[in-house]
């Protein structure tokens, strides 16, 4: 009776200095949708209850390991790297204008006859012939867009919201208006005032 | 004693006869070149015209386009599903990362519709397919994906010079005859059915300046599909746009 007494307050004396230590404190994380401007972005899409997670538990290894960690982050902090790495994502952006222009060139200048659109005398008797919409500009290039500019439909950022105006589906960018049209088989964005 | 005179005439009359023997080599080769090129020329039209046969028929493509510009390069798949019903309406539908859009044409009247966007726009064309391909290329640039596979005019569209015959091959386990030929600045490869039905079974077009394009065809020669699916029905919320010259 006195062993198993003892042995009780053992275990209630350990678990006490564990929950203070952290190792047995629930962690709970949420994990929002990256999508904005949705109603899905407000449902949290994932969250996790755990007694003991990985941050948890270094935390609750104790003070003893904090100064040599404090040394090793001072260590990173110092590490100037880190903001050229940033630069280099800039410089990244760049490229990927450059892409566009690929695109342009591979949908046959930027107009709407297909790659090989020219077999067989163009005009459309070829075998390939594509709709693949010509990126002229993407959205996210653009800082200012003025009323007329003719952005693709591959360009057009998914997070644009879709609004019905007068019997037409409308883009809205930020506060950005377009308004669709064809030109030729390609589908179009003109930028105009709001309707 | 040896005659000298004989050797010499016999030594002539070999080197004549070799020589001819040579001309006649090479005459005979240029001929069988001549009958390759006849067969390989005569597979194309023999295919175009037996599309023109057809009355009702519809395809299945898949299509890769492989670009290389600069240091990049890029590879894009779609679907296209054909439906043909001469000589005045057709369906195309067409599927890829970028796209989703159906083409109607019945009796005059083309549309095409971004499926995932809702927006169509509606042109009085031609009665007639091969006009109206003619028309929408012309009037406002729009080339249809696969037209010459939807055409039934090719053999007077298509004036080509020299095709190359390279043999048979197996194309998904279909014999083919293998032809190739050039066109403008691209050479354009063919698989055509090595049978009753000449069908264009596969195709890849190779243009220096803009990459390659692989397509694989699969065929129904006798389809069964009603009048109405080349009757465009505006969806609910659906857009009709305007449309307005390629430049």
């Amino acid at each position: 009776m006195i062993n198993s007494k003892n042995k009780s307050i053992s275990l209630t004396k350990f678990i006490v200095v564990a929950m203070f230590m952290g190792l047995f404190s629930p962690s709970i994380t949420i994990q929002k949708s990256s999508n904005k401007n949705t109603l899905a972005s407000y449902i949290p899409s994932s969250m996790s209850i755990s007694l003991l997670n990985s941050a948890e538990a270094r935390r609750g290894r104790g003070g003893a390991r904090r100064s040599g960690n404090r040394s090793a982050n001072r260590n990173r902090n110092s590490n100037r790297n880190v903001n050229r790495n940033s630069n280099r994502n800039v410089n990244r952006n760049v490229n990927r204008n450059v892409n566009v222009n690929v695109n342009r060139s591979y949908h046959g200048g930027g107009h709407h006859h297909g790659r090989h659109a020219g077999f067989h005398h163009g005009g459309g008797y070829y075998y390939g012939g594509t709709y693949h919409p010509v990126a002229r500009f993407t959205f996210a290039m653009l800082t200012a867009v003025a009323v007329g500019t003719i952005i693709s439909s591959a360009s057009m950022s998914s997070s644009c919201e879709t609004i019905r105006v007068n019997n037409i589906n409308y883009k809205r960018c930020d506060n950005t208006w377009f308004e669709p049209f064809y030109e030729g088989g390609d589908l179009q964005y003109r930028a105009v005032p709001n309707p | 004693m040896i005659n000298v005179k004989n050797i010499v005439t016999v030594l002539s009359v070999v080197a004549l006869m070799t020589t001819t023997s040579a001309i006649a080599d090479s005459k005979t080769e240029v001929s069988t070149q001549q009958v390759v090129k006849k067969n390989a020329k005569k597979l194309l039209s023999n295919s175009y015209s037996y599309l023109a046969s057809l009355q009702k028929y519809s395809f299945e493509a898949t299509v890769v386009d492989k670009v290389e510009d600069y240091d990049s390069s890029m590879t894009l798949a779609r679907k296209s599903s054909v439906k043909i019903d001469r000589p005045s309406k057709f369906r195309v539908d067409s599927k890829s990362k970028f796209i989703d859009r159906t083409s109607y044409l019945s009796d005059g009247k083309f549309t095409m519709i971004d499926n995932s966007e809702k927006y169509y726009a509606t042109v009085e064309t031609k009665k007639n397919i091969n006009k109206t391909l003619e028309y929408i290329g012309r009037k406002l640039g729009i080339a249809m994906p696969l037209a010459t596979l939807m055409r039934s005019d090719m053999t007077k569209v298509v004036k080509i010079k020299r095709v190359q015959y390279f043999g048979t091959r197996d194309v998904y386990g279909v014999e083919c005859n293998y032809i190739a030929f050039k066109h403008k600045k691209s050479t354009v490869h063919l698989w055509i059915e090595n049978s009753d039905t000449p069908l264009i079974r596969a195709a890849t077009i190779i243009t220096p300046s803009s990459g390659k394009t692989d397509i694989v065809v699969n065929w129904d020669i006798t389809p069964n599909f009603s009048d109405s699916i080349f009757v465009f029905n505006a969806p609910k919320n659906a857009s009709n746009i305007s449309i307005i010259p390629a430049k």
